[in-house]
């Protein structure tokens, strides 16, 4: 009976030492730990009246957090399913040039929303169509909508940087970039509740096994009555629809749109977060939690930058490198270093027994 | 014959896998300017054999001698310097360049400034000549040319290489009618030259056809070697499954047969179902509490015809009714919202969904049918997975263990488990009792008479006629896509019966 | 039925005119159809509201001086794209290139097959770094507004505005581009002894990632009490100051920026910005004239620079009322 119970015990530790979730908290901890190292006063939380908010470093990397929160979690149910989604980063300029076009064209701030994420959703269906209806690669057909995304945005704004600051009307949509609830910035707090909704239609209704079921095998999933098709569809207009949220945080942020510069090379931090978040770039089983621990840990690493003053020509690698220590921690050979090497040593102490 | 020198002579020949032989003391012996055939059921040890002849595999015990040299192959390349050259079933020839290329790859002609392409491809259509096979442009991109002529190509890259052994693995499977008498054409051609081939097709009329000599394999072990001319078919399909024809003849314990009363409707009745290139129309009817058996050897279309049945494969032709109802069951969704269930019998790539949970797997296709907004409730669904792990006996019983982790009869248990939830009125199971252990075979077995005692329609397709004999109340007996009788299975059928109705009966194709 | 088959027929034949019309001058050496003389204008494309009136500008005043320009832009400052478009207009035999690069090195290969081209190459705003002596040759002469003058005024209007010193940051551009490094050298030029750069961050010339950069190092520098904020470009310099007024130091940090774009002037009169150098985009005129006069057999100039205006909030509001500004 002890001996069950220590066994219980030590399983639990076992699991928490082998979750993703634990492995990417403590590097995001580390990274915190780096900063307060160079900076002392970076854990500094103070009241700004200002804005009606907390204020410190921490505060505004959880502002940068949420759009990586958005199209992490699109990017986790795309690359679930064995593809990739390279055009959530044009998408976010394409809602965010259509929004802030409208608003300069006098429309109501409630439609010019609405106007973005309906855009966002259909460069998502778009990308859905053809890779599930005509079967081409999700590589290559999103790799053309992030190129066309980009041109699309500049004809939207005729190839200005639209500045929406000065409209009057548009603080609603201000106010979700830069605003404060409770304290803790809005965007924030809309991203984790986009996430944990988007967590409960998966796991609330069948929406994620299905995902996952047709990221490990597909003609398997056909079998069962499942309709891989359209689950491919579907997670291509989520990811859309997403992006184009992280595209109005990105662009009401400064109540501009950079047509060039928005949502650039994000679809790579996308990625780096659902990777380090657990799930396979060969699909199948999917963390959402843990994609939004991985985008919150790339925006750690680029607030590590900005406070270690990193030179600007060093920064990629950087990223990169924590990027890849933070993998390696997690590579199943390193975390069961020590089971491999004693399986290692009984497989040797039977192959002697034997030739004995 | 036997007065020739052998080209290869392949004794004892001993493959052990952790906790498996794969082969124990075969032997093998190939003359030169002869085509033997492999004989053996799925899994007796032909692919393992022609591993161990191409240096895939190293040999555990025995010894290979090829032109009287004793052979020790560390891989591929020393069987292929030792003249064994090998056509897989997927050609593997390189389909970015050109026909030429491929056959001269490694052999170029060369001139002063490295290949000389004109002289290179020149030889190529020498080389192709040979074989008859002047008609291709060395120049053509393999691409562009079909799998059978690739084969071809593949043959006459062989000849380049001067193979002494040729072997050709699978090589009709793919192929229609006539591209088999072109290749046939070839390999005599290539067998007249003096090389030996090895063969090795599942179809019996191609064997008959082509093959001077045979080796039957057997679970791994070596059967016997026989003339082809000597040997009738069911001696040779006895010898395969392991039973002798009189000792075949002899089994024949099976249930009472279930009596369809007249006038009764058939759940399930087909006429001219089929689909080109897989199978011919069959026609076709499944009674309430009937154990419908599919018997064939592979590649005779029993797979295909359960396939369409379900869906998985859309037929080009032929009705379906279903319960007097004329249906169209265009993929598995329909199908199953028609009570129709299809256990595959390739549990890996097509059943199981490796990292899914148990759990998850036993609900997955009712939940598909119900539609992926309305989740099972928790209660229903715990209800569910418990029933059908204690009646299925799965083991272990964790129903949140991955899939992937559980043995390969439990995963079969756990499948039809699957089927079973969505409360089929027919259930085809496709090779349900296909490498998995003696016990869980029998308990498989046993839930097939249930079910049908339950009055659920169920097709049993097996490679194993003794099990379709003992289960089924009728039989419908397949031979190279074609469906060519069908026996109602009373006291007086029995293995011999079908053997005998493969072997007799000649399908036109 | 019978009109859509016509109204088919009609646009088929119609694009096949165009299509022959576009063969036709695209082979057409040295003087076009109509005796024009060609100009190959290798652009950066759109960009921005500065690259935008630029490259505008130098297309309406070459076509008003009887150039046939052809502009043949980038994307998203890929310099291979360029040199491919250089090297095309080389083949092509046009009777000069105007170039306005994205990086500053890279192009000796191209110039040296201008040069023995004979086509003489203006390179415009961006000065290129040429290592090779043929390769030099092709150049005749950099038109553009000054970089490192852009760089000083900045530097001088912080000296005159803390005599006493001050603390502060830059802003950057992303790194390696000519323009960062000459508007970063003119400001080294002139910054006096007492003002202090905590610290030089990228922000990619992004408004967005200017705000990001800005807010952390107010975070990280509270204690040495920020002073001001030279942004290498208009777009982060508004970027800063959303950070800036976001952390309620609107007016207690000085923003000052470089290109004068109309949303940079009005930011200033509504105080956000301190103080704007133009960076003088419209000079089509002056490269017109400057190809022409080469062409013309006269002498050219090898540094023609072009004036550019300082801005504070007076007479941005004065410029801004006047509607002349074309960006």
């Amino acid at each position: 009976m002890a001996d069950k119970k220590q066994e219980d015990k030590n399983n639990v530790f076992k699991k928490l030492l082998s979750s993703n979730l634990t492995v990417e908290v403590i590097a995001l901890v580390l990274l915190i730990l780096l900063c307060t190292l160079f900076d002392h006063a970076f854990l500094a939380l103070s009241w700004n009246s200002n804005t009606g908010g907390l204020a410190g470093p921490l505060i505004t990397m959880l502002q940068e957090s949420a759009r990586y929160l958005m199209i992490a979690t699109g990017m986790t149910l795309v690359i679930s399913t064995a593809g990739i989604d390279l055009s959530v980063g044009s998408v976010m300029a394409v809602a965010g040039a259509a929004a802030m076009q409208a608003l300069n064209g006098g429309m109501n701030v409630w439609v010019a929303i609405l106007l973005a994420l309906v855009i966002g959703m259909v460069v998502g269906c778009v990308n859905g169509s053809l890779i599930a209806f005509l079967g081409l690669q999700p590589f290559i057909t999103t790799l053309i909508m992030m190129l066309a995304g980009r041109g699309l945005a500049k004809v939207i704004t005729s190839g200005e940087n639209t500045d929406a600051s000065a409209v009057a009307g548009s603080e609603p949509l201000r106010w979700m970039a830069n605003g404060f609830i409770l304290g803790i910035p809005a965007n924030f707090v809309i991203a984790v509740i986009i996430v944990a909704l988007v967590g409960l239609l998966c796991r609330k209704t069948a929406m994620g096994m299905f995902i996952e079921s047709v990221g490990i095998n597909p003609e398997a999933s056909r079998m069962t009555g499942i309709k891989p098709k359209k689950i491919l569809f579907l997670v291509y207009a989520i990811s859309g629809l997403l992006a184009a949220v992280a595209g109005l945080f990105a662009t009401a942020s400064v109540m501009r749109v950079d047509v060039v510069k928005t949502g650039q090379d994000l679809e790579m931090y996308a990625i780096l977060a659902v990777v380090i978040g657990g799930t396979s770039l060969l699909g199948g089983k999917f963390s959402l939690s843990g994609s939004a621990v991985g985008a919150v840990i790339i925006a750690m690493i680029r607030k590590t930058i900005i406070t270690l003053g990193i030179d600007s020509a060093a920064t990629p690698a950087f990223f990169a490198v924590v990027v890849i220590v933070i993998c390696v921690m997690q590579a199943p050979k390193v975390r069961n270093l020590s089971a491999e090497l004693k399986r290692k040593r009984a497989l040797k102490a039977q192959a002697k027994a034997v030739a004995a | 014959m036997t007065d020739k020198t052998p080209i290869v002579v392949m004794k004892g020949i001993t493959i052990e896998f952790p906790g498996v032989k794969a082969l124990d003391g075969v032997d093998l012996t190939l003359y030169p300017g002869e085509v033997h055939a492999l004989m053996g059921e799925n899994g007796a040890g032909k692919s393992t054999m022609i591993k161990a002849l191409t240096g895939v595999y190293k040999i555990d015990a025995g010894s290979i001698v090829v032109d009287g040299k004793p052979q020790q192959f560390n891989g591929t390349l020393d069987a292929q310097n030792a003249g064994i050259a090998t056509v897989y079933q997927e050609v593997n020839l390189c389909t970015n360049l050109s026909v030429g290329e491929n056959v001269m790859l490694g052999h170029e002609k060369r001139g002063p400034f490295g290949i000389d392409w004109k002289k290179t491809h020149e030889a190529a259509k020498q080389y192709l000549a040979q074989m008859g096979l002047e008609h291709i442009d060395p120049h053509t991109p393999l691409s562009s040319i079909s799998i059978a002529m690739q084969q071809l190509v593949a043959i006459a890259r062989a000849m380049v290489i001067n193979a002494k052994v040729l072997i050709l693995d699978e090589p009709t499977s793919s192929l229609d009618a006539n591209e088999v008498q072109d290749l046939f054409a070839i390999m005599r051609k290539v067998r007249d030259s003096g090389v030996a081939i090895l063969f090795v097709s599942h179809f019996l009329d191609q064997i008959y056809e082509i093959t001077d000599r045979l080796t039957i394999l057997r679970n791994g072990r070596f059967i016997k070697e026989v003339m082809t001319k000597d040997t009738p078919r069911d001696e040779l399909i006895g010898m395969m499954i392991g039973k002798s024809a009189e000792e075949l003849s002899q089994i024949g314990a099976k249930k009472a047969r279930r009596e369809i009363t007249p006038g009764e409707k058939p759940i399930v009745d087909v006429k001219g179902l089929g689909k080109k290139g897989t199978i011919n129309p069959v026609d076709l009817d499944i009674y309430k509490g009937e154990v419908v058996g599919f018997a064939g050897l592979l590649g005779s279309g029993r797979t295909e015809l359960g396939r369409l049945l379900y869906g998985a494969d859309k037929p080009d032709s032929g009705t379906y009714e279903l319960n007097g109802q004329q249906v169209s069951i265009s993929d598995p969704y329909t199908a199953l919202k028609h009570k129709i269930a299809y256990s595959t019998e390739n549990r890996r790539d097509e059943g199981i969904i490796g990292d899914l949970t148990v759990r998850q797997n036993i609900l997955i296709a009712l939940q598909a049918t119900r539609g992926m907004f309305k989740p099972i409730p928790k209660k229903e669904a715990d209800e569910i997975v418990d029933k059908y792990m204690k009646e299925m006996n799965v083991r272990p019983a964790d129903p949140d263990r991955p899939i992937k982790n559980l043995s390969g009869g439990n995963q079969q248990k756990v499948l039809i488990g699957r089927w079973l939830a969505t409360h089929p009125e027919l259930l085809i199971l496709d090779e349900p009792t296909r490498g998995i252990d003696i016990g869980a075979k029998a308990e498989i077995q046993q839930v097939v008479l249930d079910l049908a005692s339950k009055g659920m329609g169920v097709v049993f397709i097996s490679s194993e006629l003794e099990e379709v004999v003992r289960l089924s109340d009728d039989i419908e007996v397949l031979k190279d896509r074609h469906k060519i009788a069908e026996i109602e299975n009373d006291d007086t059928v029995s293995q011999s019966t079908i053997v005998e109705t493969i072997a007799n009966t000649n399908v036109n194709n | 039925m019978k009109n859509w088959k016509k109204a088919i027929a009609l646009v088929a034949s119609a694009a096949a005119l165009v299509s022959v019309a576009a063969c036709g001058s695209a082979s057409s050496s040295s003087s076009g159809d109509s005796g024009k003389k060609v100009v190959g204008f290798v652009a950066v494309g759109p960009e921005g509201g500065f690259r935008t009136a630029n490259e505008k500008d130098i297309q309406a005043a070459f076509k008003a001086a009887g150039f046939d320009l052809r502009y043949s832009p980038t994307q998203n400052n890929d310099q291979q794209k360029q040199i491919q478009a250089f090297n095309k207009f080389v083949n092509d035999e046009v009777d000069a290139i105007i170039l306005s690069s994205t990086e500053d090195s890279g192009w000796d290969e191209s110039l040296k097959k201008a040069a023995e081209a004979e086509i003489p190459v203006f390179t415009v705003d961006r000065n290129v770094d040429v290592k090779d002596a043929d390769a030099k040759k092709a150049i005749v002469s950099h038109i553009g507004p000054s970089n490192e003058w852009a760089g000083e005024q900045a530097a001088e209007f912080i000296n005159k505005s803390f005599p006493d010193g001050a603390n502060g940051f830059i802003l950057e551009g992303p790194a390696g581009l000519s323009v960062v490094k000459d508007r970063g050298t003119g400001w080294n030029n002139k910054v006096a002894s007492n003002i202090k750069v905590l610290e030089s961050q990228s922000a990619n010339w992004s408004t967005d990632e200017a705000k990001t950069v800005t807010a952390g190092l107010l975070d990280n520098h509270k204690s040495e009490n920020p002073q001001f904020v030279f942004a290498q470009n208009d777009e982060m310099g508004l970027g800063a100051a959303q950070a800036i007024d976001a952390a309620g130091l609107k007016g207690k940090v000085k923003v000052v920026t470089i290109d004068g774009t109309k949303n940079a002037l009005q930011a200033l009169v509504d105080g956000d910005l301190s103080f704007v150098i133009e960076y003088n985009p419209i000079f089509g005129k002056e490269t017109a004239q400057a190809v022409k006069d080469y062409l013309d057999g006269k002498k050219v100039e090898a540094d023609i620079q072009i004036e550019s205006k300082t801005f504070d909030a007076a007479s941005a509001k004065e410029a801004l009322d006047s509607g002349s500004r074309a960006y």
